[in-house]
């Protein structure tokens, strides 16, 4: 008996040394190939660089050709004249940039600025998540926002969506707090403690009018919504934002490195082709030229001096365009002269945009006063919102290096055709506040929210702008010019796994449904 | 096994001869296995009717007592029982095998010897003689018909394909569904990369490694189909176990074998193409395009079959040595083999040398220490497929042109834009993988009791694999003009310890018992090192260090698993008639969270030999016409833990050629969302069947129905974009599996000379996906994209799980087509259900005549449905070169809705290229087609010299043999061969067979060889 009894005692104690030994036999389940965890001031520069070269860059390669900046050669077939044609399907690919190359770098920024008692870099994950929930919902309408990744816990599997007027909300929230957190003196490490800090190197002043600016964006974007729309608010916010030169929110992309390091613009956006015209961009449209090369309101001719600094004239010395969805053959703004290749100036690396380096901006002190002037402008503050219009004007010259001279005439010519009278007309006012715009956020999906607000109206950016042509006949009425693309279809990924949230996601109700901000109240 | 037996009952003999030896009339001769000549030691030998026996010698040879007239009995485990008439002094006989013989034992359980009678679930077991005559290459493949249930695809004519393996189809959505193959009671690595250096499956698909094992040197193999047979060898085991015994020596005088074989294959079959439009496009000759788009051919004009033009005759040679032998106290097996297989495409084949020395001696009479190690080295060469650039881009080349001229005068490759010429790839872009294997086992054995055995075992498998795939500069493949070279490095270990400890206790006369209590450890350690070069410095040369250093990049991969086991095996009988089993196993595992890694699993299982129990009970006195009845049921549970390093979310420092390179870590958008609540998986199975034999055993049915159910599965799966990531981790999902098995054995004739075994298997199993996480209503897998991302495999909830989805016409609610404004059909950005790659049932007939010293014997494959996605077609249709374009410039007014309108479609259109190049290939369902297949296997007739032509060499059998594989395939399949995989083996989930992606087709060929025995 005794003897089973010391038995029974040995095999215990194995079971005991073997279950203790057993923990660290089994302890090798940590991933030897990648970090889990890093600071927050090394995942700065990551959460920068996506919401520009992933989520923005995404946000705008499609709609550059909605908004008319540039076109294709080739319009027989191909995603490049999809886009310019409005044939958009489930397969536009922005919302998983955002949501999954981009946002979840803001998100771990907050929540490792949260753990480590840096709140800086709390500031700088929300005004990024920030600006991505506004690309998003100024294109899709209702977004995830409430159920997206947290950082904390396991993902949801099927993410509620907000609506929009919850996300405006909820931009609005994370830029308070984003300010708040700027404001925090406890900050420990410093933004551009490793070099991470991109944008402003570390400046939380900067960051901190970054947030206002964005603040002051996504305002002014209500003015349809009775008394959501606060213009009060708006120009005090774009006053706290930008305030100089030298602060836009942007950074250059890199030569000589990767090709990824480049502007997308420049290569691999879809301009690596050595025949140019299989680019995803064969050259600028003759809108963006009319805009360049006429006053608003007037139409009178004056070429604009940043045409040269943007674009590349043809062989010939010309600046010419094509008429969007017509291609190389239907020639200049759709004339059907000029239908060789040689007639075009290129469209990558054609100027201050589209060079190898070229910074890509989220937002800018011009983008901010022509918001303020707009602001004034709607609160009958037609002197405030000249003054302001004048300064958003002058500041994206001075960026793209016009000449003093060449500013200072280019403001006499306006005086002198009659912009201080426009003022005093809401529309007219308008139309040189959007085609400024139009010229200073070049390439910037904001654009469309603009011409999206403005009803894509004649009268404010003028006689050339009209539907492309050859139209997606399938969704849009061909006897209907006023019917323009107002959003975008839902990813068929979020489709496919997260269907019930989405609604109705045929392409004819969501490319001809309007925003809520688009609707009136 | 069969020869420990053998010599078992070999020395228990020596009784019966002694007792016996006083007897006149002494009648002598040879005992000879028909199934190799060699003589039959332990063979019992009875004259009927008496008492007297006589047992042969180590070398078949007996004698006995008897009168003539008398009838002598004899009788051996596993053998047919054989009675002769004594006519004279001299009576050799010639045993032939009853493979089904109930006495036979199985190895189960690490290296466990079961009575078939006992076991509660059903296996199956495969004997040396049916895996080397079906002459594979691939130890896999050559189980191809052989077991019912279990599916067998190998992925292509390449030499070193890899082979898919399905038992009882899959339990796993998204983890690997390949069985685990243990040799010798250890765990072996049978895995296929799915992806090398950088290069995808579909592209250059790896081996499975179980090519590494030399079919030769296998005594015998076990498949242990569901978890109640296979749930001891633990959580590796969901997916069943592939129990390989190798051979062993034996007492006696030294034996040498030697046998080859030298084979000639040739491409099976290929798509037809159409030979009525030439090169261009619109209808208009261009001689610089690709595509077959241009006006007719003229008559008379050459028409060349580039597509036949890359295949050619293989030859492939066999050698095999072997030597075994012993005495009382030490027995050892030693073996060499010499494979090297030639492929139907130049630059390709598969070398294979192997060397295994097996020792067992014995330490006083109590201990027994043994050991194996075997060295392997496998080379392959293989070139890439699955695209334009592959092996079989002759399906986007012209046919007014020569293909086969693929260098221009200059020197360069003469090809079309965007592609390589076939040929040249061929000779420029070769793929090579390099393994060296060790796998060593040790084990001491101890039986300090008569009822009592300790057993330990130690054993690794130990590989590395050299990868190196080279794109010669003048390529056309982008970015890599200059030439390119994608290289890797991977070190694989698995080591396993294993301590059994078995007791055994009679009580009474009638009740046995034996408990099994046992501890397992297994260490799996792999990493891989990955390099790429491009831009070669010096042209001629394809090295790393012939590129500059900012043209290189590297990464490194780890993977580490441990495993412990404890685990126990109460097998409790009475009177051998009834039996009950009860197992139980608890693993911990390091892939699991730490408060979830520890998991306990049971299993049960009966079996009731009834015709015994009749008998004893006094109610049938003999058997009757039913010889032999058994029922058999079993439950069981078995747990699978997680990939490793999944429980956390990795960062990474590239996205992707689409997006901005981070300049930091960001969240790795590439990979899973680790969960650090995963919690094990469980399978839960229920399994009846019978055992039914008629006629002294001539007629044997066995019949089984399994249902088996897999819930919580630790998935990796598609998640919405708005979760954050793409892919994550979680518990989730149910699949349910249900079938039955059906094996039915005859042996209509047995006469002396001529016997006749007819062996039928039939299975049809269903594994439907019955639940997913969150709202997905599929689990797509995207390492099983086909060419031109039209389709892939994937699992539909409340469908199959070896579904396709793919891309469809877009249709209303009412199933209308929704025509565009332009007349013409148009895809939905959705993807559907287009196909459903589960065969309904498969089956394997084998047919064994054996007559005098000639045998002959062949099997019919049958796999009877499952669809096959052919992305071929879908390729040539946009090249042109489909005789689905023939009609081309026809008009048709497609029957549908208008989309814009809503009013019925009256536009009749064109079907021009612009049609068959733009629409008609984005959707896949006319390009799903049924895959079943009726094929002679193999056909195999085998001869052994007659004994009086040899006697006086030291020869002591002589065998030749030729075979024929895939000489009759019976298909409505329209393209290659169907026996497809898209990418391979090392897909997980419902993986990738069923996929026709332009790879290297199945071959059929013929094989002669010889076997001699010293």
């Amino acid at each position: 008996m005794k003897k089973i009894y010391i038995q029974v005692k040995t095999l215990l104690l194995a079971t005991l040394l073997l279950s203790s030994g057993c923990d660290d036999y089994l302890d090798v389940n940590k991933d030897p190939n990648l970090p889990t965890i890093v600071p927050a001031h090394t995942r700065l520069v990551g959460a920068i660089t996506t919401t520009n070269g992933a989520s923005m860059w995404r946000g705008s390669r499609e709609v550059v050709a909605v908004t008319q900046y540039a076109s294709t050669a080739n319009v027989a077939t191909g995603t490049n004249r999809n886009a310019e044609q409005w044939r958009f399907t489930a397969s536009y690919f922005f919302w998983q940039n955002a949501y999954v190359f981009t946002m979840p770098n803001c998100v771990d920024l907050i929540v490792l600025g949260e753990q480590e008692g840096n709140p800086h870099f709390v500031g700088a994950g929300k005004t990024l998540l920030a600006l991505n929930y506004g690309m998003l919902t100024d294109q899709y309408g209702a977004i995830v926002v409430d159920d997206y990744y947290s950082g904390k816990s396991q993902i949801n599997l099927t993410p509620k969506f907000n609506t929009q007027e919850e996300v405006y909300q909820r931009i609005q929230q994370l830029l308070d707090e984003a300010i708040v957190a700027f404001n925090d003196p406890s900050n420990k490490v410093p933004l551009n403690f490793s070099g991470g800090d991109i944008m402003y190197q570390g400046d939380v002043e900067k960051w901190k009018r970054f947030a206002w600016s964005l603040k002051a964006r996504y305002m002014n974007h209500l003015h349809k919504k009775g008394n959501l729309y606060k213009p009060q608010e708006i120009i005090a916010a774009a006053q706290n934002g930008f305030n100089a030169d030298g602060m836009d929110a942007e950074f250059a992309y890199l030569s000589n490195g990767q090709q990824t390091d480049e502007n997308p613009w420049y290569s691999w956006g879809g301009f690596t082709n050595p025949d140019r015209k299989q680019d995803r961009y064969f050259t600028w449209t003759q809108f963006y030229i009319d805009l360049l090369q006429n006053f608003p309101v007037t139409e009178t001719d004056y070429q604009d001096p940043r045409i040269s600094k943007i674009m590349t004239p043809a062989a010939d010395g010309q600046y010419r365009g094509l008429r969007s969805g017509l291609g190389l053959n239907g020639g200049q703004g759709g004339t059907g002269t000029f239908t060789s290749e040689n007639d075009y100036g290129p469209f990558k690396n054609s100027g201050f945009y589209t060079r190898a380096t070229s910074p890509f901006p989220f937002i800018t002190y011009s983008e901010v006063k022509l918001i303020e002037a707009e602001a004034r402008l709607r609160s009958a503050d037609a002197a405030g919102a000249l003054a302001a219009y004048e300064e958003g004007v002058k500041a994206n010259m001075r960026k793209l290096g016009v000449s003093a001279n060449d500013i200072n005439a280019y403001w006499t010519a306006q005086l002198a055709d009659g912009v201080v009278a426009h003022f005093n007309n809401l529309t007219q006012g308008l139309s040189h506040i959007m085609r400024q715009k139009y010229i200073t956020q070049t390439l910037n999906p904001e654009t469309w929210v603009d011409m999206r607000r403005m009803e894509y109206s004649q009268a404010i950016y003028g006689p050339s702008l009209q539907r492309p042509a050859n139209l997606n006949t399938v969704v849009f009425d061909a006897n209907n010019p006023n019917q323009w693309i107002q959003a975008m279809v839902y990813e068929t990924n979020e489709q496919n796994r997260n269907g019930a949230q989405i609604g109705d996601n045929s392409e004819r109700y969501r490319l001809l449904t309007p925003l809520w901000w688009n609707t009136p109240q | 096994m069969k020869i420990i037996l053998r010599l078992t009952l070999f020395a228990l003999s020596f009784l019966l001869v002694q007792a016996s030896y006083a007897q006149n009339n002494t009648v002598a001769g040879r005992i000879t296995s028909a199934e190799d000549g060699s003589g039959m030691p332990g063979v019992s030998v009875v004259v009927k009717g008496t008492t007297v026996g006589a047992s042969s010698d180590a070398d078949g040879r007996y004698s006995i007592q008897a009168a003539p007239g008398s009838t002598l009995v004899f009788s051996f485990i596993g053998m047919l029982p054989l009675e002769r008439t004594v006519s004279g002094a001299t009576l050799d006989v010639v045993m032939r095998s009853d493979s089904k013989a109930l006495e036979e034992v199985v190895v189960t359980a690490f290296g466990v010897e079961q009575e078939k009678r006992a076991l509660g679930f059903s296996v199956q077991e495969v004997q040396a003689r049916e895996i080397t005559e079906s002459q594979q290459a691939n130890i896999v493949n050559a189980l191809q018909g052989k077991v019912a249930g279990v599916q067998i695809t190998n992925s292509g004519g390449a030499p070193g394909a890899s082979a898919i393996m399905l038992i009882r189809g899959g339990t796993s959505l998204s983890g690997n569904n390949q069985p685990l193959y243990v040799v010798d009671g250890v765990p072996v690595d049978n895995t296929t990369p799915v992806s090398q250096g950088g290069l995808t499956a579909d592209v250059a698909p790896g081996s499975n490694r179980a090519i590494d094992i030399n079919p030769e040197d296998i005594e015998s193999l076990t498949v242990l189909k569901g978890p109640a047979a296979a749930a001891l060898y633990g959580l590796r085991a969901a997916s069943g176990v592939v129990v390989i015994t190798t051979k062993k020596g034996s007492a006696g005088s030294t034996k040498i074998s030697y046998s080859n074989s030298f084979s000639f294959d040739k491409v099976n079959r290929l798509p037809e193409l159409q030979s009525t439009y030439k090169q261009g496009e619109q209808g208009v000759f261009d001689a610089t395009s690709n595509d077959s788009w241009g006006p007719q051919f003229e008559a008379n004009e050459p028409v060349y079959d580039n597509l036949k033009s890359i295949f050619k005759t293989a030859f492939t040679q066999k050698h095999d040595l072997a030597v075994s032998g012993g005495n009382a106290q030490t027995s050892f097996y030693a073996s060499a083999s010499h494979y090297d297989q030639g492929g139907i495409v130049d630059n390709t084949n598969l070398e294979r040398n192997t060397f295994r020395l097996t020792a067992e001696s014995k330490v006083g009479e109590k201990l027994r220490i043994g050991g194996t190690a075997n060295y392997i080295k496998t080379g392959r060469e293989y070139v890439s497929q699955g695209s334009a650039n592959g092996v079989m881009g002759a399906v986007y080349w012209p046919r007014n042109d020569d293909m086969s001229n693929y260098l221009n005068p200059n020197g360069t490759q003469r090809t079309f834009p965007g592609m390589d010429n076939p040929h040249w790839g061929v000779q420029n872009k070769p793929i090579t993988s390099d393994v060296d294997r060790v796998m060593a086992v040790g084990h001491v054995i101890y039986d300090p009791f008569t009822f009592l055995n300790i057993t330990y075992r130690l054993g690794t498998d130990y590989y590395t694999d050299n990868f190196k795939s080279v794109r010669m500069p003048g390529t056309t493949i982008t970015t890599e003009e200059k030439g390119a070279l994608s290289q890797s490095t991977t070190n694989s270990q698995i080591t396993t310890s294993t301590l059994l400890v078995t007791g055994k206790k009679t009580f009474g006369e009638n009740f046995n018992t034996s408990l099994t209590v046992g501890h397992n450890l297994e260490n799996s350690n792999r990493q891989t090192a990955t390099w790429y070069g491009r831009n070669f410095i010096d042209p001629s040369f394809a090295g790393i260090n012939n590129v500059v250093q900012s043209d290189r990049t590297i990464s490194q991969n780890i993977s580490r698993r441990r495993i412990i086991g404890v685990f126990g095996d109460l097998n409790l009988d009475w009177k051998g008639i009834a039996f009950l089993n009860f197992r139980g196993r608890n693993d911990w595992s390091s892939t699991l969270p730490v408060n979830a890694r520890s998991f306990f699993y049971p299993a049960v299982s009966t079996s009731i030999v009834v015709t015994d129990l009749l008998e004893e009970f006094g109610i049938t006195s003999e058997k009757g016409i039913i010889s032999f009845g058994k029922l058999r049921a079993s439950w069981a549970r078995v747990g699978k833990d997680a990939p490793p390093h999944v429980l956390a979310t990795t960062l990474g420092t590239t996205t992707n050629t689409f997006t901005i390179a981070p300049r930091g870590f960001i969240s790795n958008a590439n990979e899973y969302y680790g969960n650090p609540a995963l919690k094990p998986e469980f399978t839960n199975s229920i399994e009846i069947g019978a055992d039914v034999r008629f006629l002294r055993n001539r007629i044997g049915v066995d019949l089984t129905y399994y249902k088996t159910s897999t819930d919580e599965q630790i998935l990796g799966t598609r998640t919405p974009p708005s979760s954050g990531s793409f892919l994550a981790y979680l518990n989730g999902g149910q699949i349910d599996n249900e079938g039955v098995e059906l094996m039915l054995n005859t042996q209509p004739v047995t006469k002396e000379n001529f016997s006749w075994a007819l062996d039928f298997n039939f299975a049809k199993n269903k594994a439907t996906v019955k639940d997913l996480p969150g709202a997905l209503d599929r689990v797509e897998l995207s390492d099983a994209w086909a060419a031109g991302n039209v389709a892939q495999g994937a699992a539909f909830l409340n469908g199959s799980l070896f579904g396709i989805n793919g891309n469809v016409w877009k249709r209303n609610a009412q199933g209308q087509l929704l025509i565009g404004s332009n007349g013409y059909p148009q895809v939905q950005s959705l993807l559907q259900s287009i196909g459903d790659r589960n065969p309904d049932w498969t089956g394997g007939l084998t047919n064994t005549f054996n007559y005098k010293t000639f045998s002959l014997s062949f099997m019919w494959d049958v796999r009877i449905g499952g669809d096959i996605y052919n992305a071929t077609e879908n390729v040539l249709v946009r090249s042109g070169l489909s005789t689905k374009t023939l009609e081309r410039g026809q008009t048709r007014v497609f029957e549908g809705i208008v989309e814009a309108t809503g009013q019925p479609n009256t536009q009749s259109v064109v079907l021009d290229q612009n049609y068959y190049q733009t629409i008609y290939p984005f959707q896949g369902y006319d390009f799903v087609e049924d895959g079943s297949w009726y094929r002679l296997r193999y056909i195999t007739l085998t001869y052994n010299l007659p004994k009086g032509l040899i006697q006086k060499t030291p020869i002591k059998n002589l065998q030749v043999f030729g075979t024929g594989r895939n000489l009759i395939l019976i298909t409505d399949y329209s393209g290659v061969d169907p026996e497809v995989s898209g990418s391979g083996a090392g897909v997980g989930g419902s993986g990738s067979f069923g996929f026709d992606n332009l790879g290297v087709p199945a071959t059929r060929g013929f094989d002669v060889g010889l076997k001699v025995t010293l």
